[in-house]
């Protein structure tokens, strides 16, 4: 990958968060501790390819919960209603450029899908993409990352309060090794 | 809480001493300053007023939403890379936007700078396509006022400990922060290529100081605000005192559009729109603007009278112009075990042997170096990963297990040349919500900065693979924007013709206006600016309170 592609992508990435994550304090209460009821926004065919969607971006395995476990399209209908409100004809329409079928679709055949429009159109890839990591690792409180799903996942503690060592490399033996 | 807090009031018609716009790294010292030597002052400030009540670990509501920052939304900028381009709206520059500024949710790294920084275009020489200049004062002359900052605000630290440090008059009051694997590979890494990590100097509290708790290292400093009041904020420090004196009143929500001046060249109050955007004319014996390395600039700029058709203080056409915000590169590598990085301050140790490049590389100024993690999970899951990982799928899922707790990254801080044309203008275009003319970045790399920029890197992924890093990914070196430490946009000298405000901070051109912050800078040094603009803030305010005690602010004294 060459160091013009890289960049361009990191900053899309960027780009697409901040516009996504744009909100009023207002927005975010509003946001905060959806309840688990019918989904404000999104259409029950929406809710399928969405949560395909999802699913293919950080799948689920035995033991080990994905965007499914997470809840990252309650998450998402619940930003759309809110804080992302601004964001709902991107996300609609980037959704629909996957097809009518996608969520029905062998699981190869959706990748091939999500493979073809990430290339064709990186912009509403990442419009879709950005929702199910903020859904994904945010607090709670908003809906997603449930049973912190995410936070297990990547080995964050919402300790917020710790005491050395704080690593393996800062325990004392290791931290007097001079090799 | 966002309102007014209880207190002291004037009425915008009262002629206050003071007005201070800004209450952030510098006009928090200034107004405790200004208000203990006696003065009545009124600190105008954009931002809420918030507590460490307001203040949660929440990545969603920080970080992607700008709690504490200029909300693009309200606030575009627009943005350029030469001055004969038309500039294109851009989120171009980052402050902090709250009572404490960008204190509030700064990482704390309190790096003095060194002697070179202040005289190294007469060591150095001039660089083609940059214009540097000395600093009016060096390194001794602002000794004693870092220390003040120290012990005033609460530094941890540890004296003796870093080869590089300038001299000091007095040790830190505070002993540094613990070590983290962060900072144990850096020693690592540091000792294998016959280089320096020492602990890294931060305005976070190691022990309870001055009635205020120490840090938990609850790992969320970066961007956030702390709930423990263990950060050395302006917030929790300079501004209660301040208030304490019973003689300043801090405004929140104040959004400044323009400094009035009169016929004869003097400035006579400072105009704002309220929360509730009314109009408001606070009138003042004096004014210093504090508003960072963005926004002074710009209110200058806003501030054109019939005296000043350039816009105030602004007769050298030099009032915006010299834009720095310091380099830098970015880099990861994965190790073995647990780093855990997420938890505690950003850094324990820094490494400052580039800090004066041999001349043998041909290169100009230089830098320092730490091993962070200051990506919380959202961020990490955006940009931690190395450039050429999947952003999706199954093995993405796997690197971000993999990762998270045993990633390192090396930020290295560097010089930024100061050039003419890299500037913060008004944009004849575009207006923010409030009806004014948005900031116009321009801004380009020098080539000097870019090679910089590349041999730190280089360095840094050395340090990561002698720490013993499995994989090491570097990020791109270009400038992400927004950007922050806003500096050099109102550069002080000696010369009237070639600066805008003189030792003091004192404009040439307006006997009673002063410009105190980053915006100050004649050079960049190599990144963590604040400590030199709360010591050029607690300089400044000594030097404002004698003039105005000697009568040498009002009409008609001869400036001296």
């Amino acid at each position: 990958m060459s160091d013009d592609i890289s960049r361009r992508a990191f900053v899309g990435a960027a780009g697409t968060i901040a516009l996504w994550l744009a909100a009023s304090p207002a927005d975010l209460l509003a946001a905060s501790n959806p309840d688990q009821g019918t989904y404000k926004v999104l259409t029950p065919d929406q809710v399928a390819a969405f949560d395909a969607f999802a699913a293919q971006v950080i799948p689920s395995e035995p033991g080990s919960g994905g965007a499914r476990e997470a809840n990252v399209v309650r998450f998402t209908d619940n930003a759309l209603a809110s804080f992302a409100s601004d964001q709902r004809p991107a996300f609609t329409s980037a959704l629909a450029s996957l097809g009518r079928r996608f969520a029905s679709l062998p699981p190869a055949q959706q990748v091939a899908a999500m493979r073809a429009l990430d290339k064709s159109n990186h912009d509403a890839f990442e419009v879709l993409r950005t929702p199910v990591l903020a859904g994904m690792f945010a607090n709670p409180s908003y809906g997603g990352n449930a049973n912190r799903t995410g936070w297990k996942l990547i080995g964050f503690e919402d300790r917020f309060s710790w005491k050395p060592p704080f690593g393996f490399y800062d325990t004392p033996t290791e931290a007097a090794r001079h090799d | 809480m966002t309102e007014q807090q209880a207190g002291v009031r004037y009425r915008p018609a009262d002629e206050v001493d003071f007005v201070v716009i800004g209450a952030g790294a510098a006009g928090g010292v200034v107004a405790r300053e200004l208000s203990r030597s006696g003065f009545s002052v009124v600190v105008l400030e954009q931002g809420p007023y918030l507590r460490e009540s307001d203040f949660h670990h929440d990545e969603l509501a920080v970080l992607q939403l700008a709690a504490l920052t200029n909300d693009f939304k309200r606030s575009p900028n627009t943005f350029r890379l030469r001055p004969e381009e038309t500039a294109k709206p851009k989120n171009s520059v980052q402050y902090g936007r709250a009572v404490g500024g960008g204190t509030v949710h700064f990482t704390g790294n309190y790096w003095r700078f060194h002697e070179v920084d202040f005289v190294e275009h007469s060591r150095k020489g001039a660089v083609a396509g940059a214009n540097r200049d000395d600093w009016p004062i060096t390194y001794a002359e602002l000794e004693p006022y870092y220390s003040r900052v120290e012990w005033e605000i609460g530094v941890s630290g540890e004296a003796g400990k870093n080869p590089f440090d300038p001299p000091r008059s007095r040790p830190y009051p505070l002993p540094p922060l613990p070590v983290k694997s962060t900072g144990v590979l850096l020693e690592r890494g540091a000792r294998k290529l016959g280089l320096h990590a020492a602990p890294s100097p931060m305005a976070i509290l190691s022990r309870p100081y001055r009635g205020r708790a120490a840090c938990v290292h609850c790992g969320f400093c970066e961007t956030f605000g702390c709930e423990m009041r263990a950060k050395s904020s302006t917030l929790v420090t300079m501004i209660p005192e301040a208030e304490a004196t019973g003689r300043c009143e801090i405004r929140p929500l104040s959004y400044v559009t323009r400094i009035e001046s009169n016929a004869a060249g003097r400035v006579t109050g400072v105009a704002y729109l309220d929360a509730a955007r009314r109009q408001v004319l606070q009138r003042a014996k004096a004014v210093v603007l504090s508003a960072n390395g963005a926004e002074s600039p710009r209110l200058l700029l806003n501030s054109t009278a019939a005296r000043f058709p350039n816009g105030l203080a602004n007769s050298s056409g030099v009032v915006g112009t010299h834009l720095m915000f310091n380099g830098g590169a970015f880099a990861g590598g994965l190790f073995e075990q647990p780093v855990n990085g997420y938890r505690g301050t950003v850094n324990s140790r820094i490494v400052q042997d580039f800090y004066e490049l041999d001349a043998k590389h041909g290169i100009d100024g230089g830098g320092g170096i730490d091993f962070r993690h200051d990506l919380t999970p959202i961020a990490f899951a955006n940009f931690g990963l190395p450039m050429d990982a999947p952003t999706w799928g199954m093995d993405y899922k796997h690197m971000l297990r993999d990762y998270y707790t045993r990633s390192v990254f090396m930020l290295a801080h560097t010089t930024q040349l100061p050039v003419p044309s890299n500037a913060i203008s008004l944009d004849p275009t575009y207006k923010d919500a409030w009806g004014q003319p948005v900031i116009r970045t321009t801004f380009s790399d020098h080539a000097n900065d870019v090679k910089l920029n590349r041999f730190m890197l280089d360095r840094g992924m050395e340090l990561l693979d002698a720490a013993g890093a499995t994989k090491t990914w570097p990020f791109p070196l270009e400038p992400l924007f927004p950007v922050v430490h806003l500096l050099g946009t109102c550069r002080m000298g000696n010369d009237p013709r070639k600066s805008v405000v003189d030792k003091y901070h004192r404009a040439h051109d307006v006997p009673n206006l002063f410009v105190v912050d980053g915006s100050s800078f004649v050079t960049s040094g190599r990144g963590q600016p604040t400590e030199t603009i709360q010591a050029l803030a607690f300089r400044a305010s000594e030097h404002i309170a004698r003039l105005a005690r000697e009568g040498a602010l009002r009409a008609g004294a001869k400036r001296s």
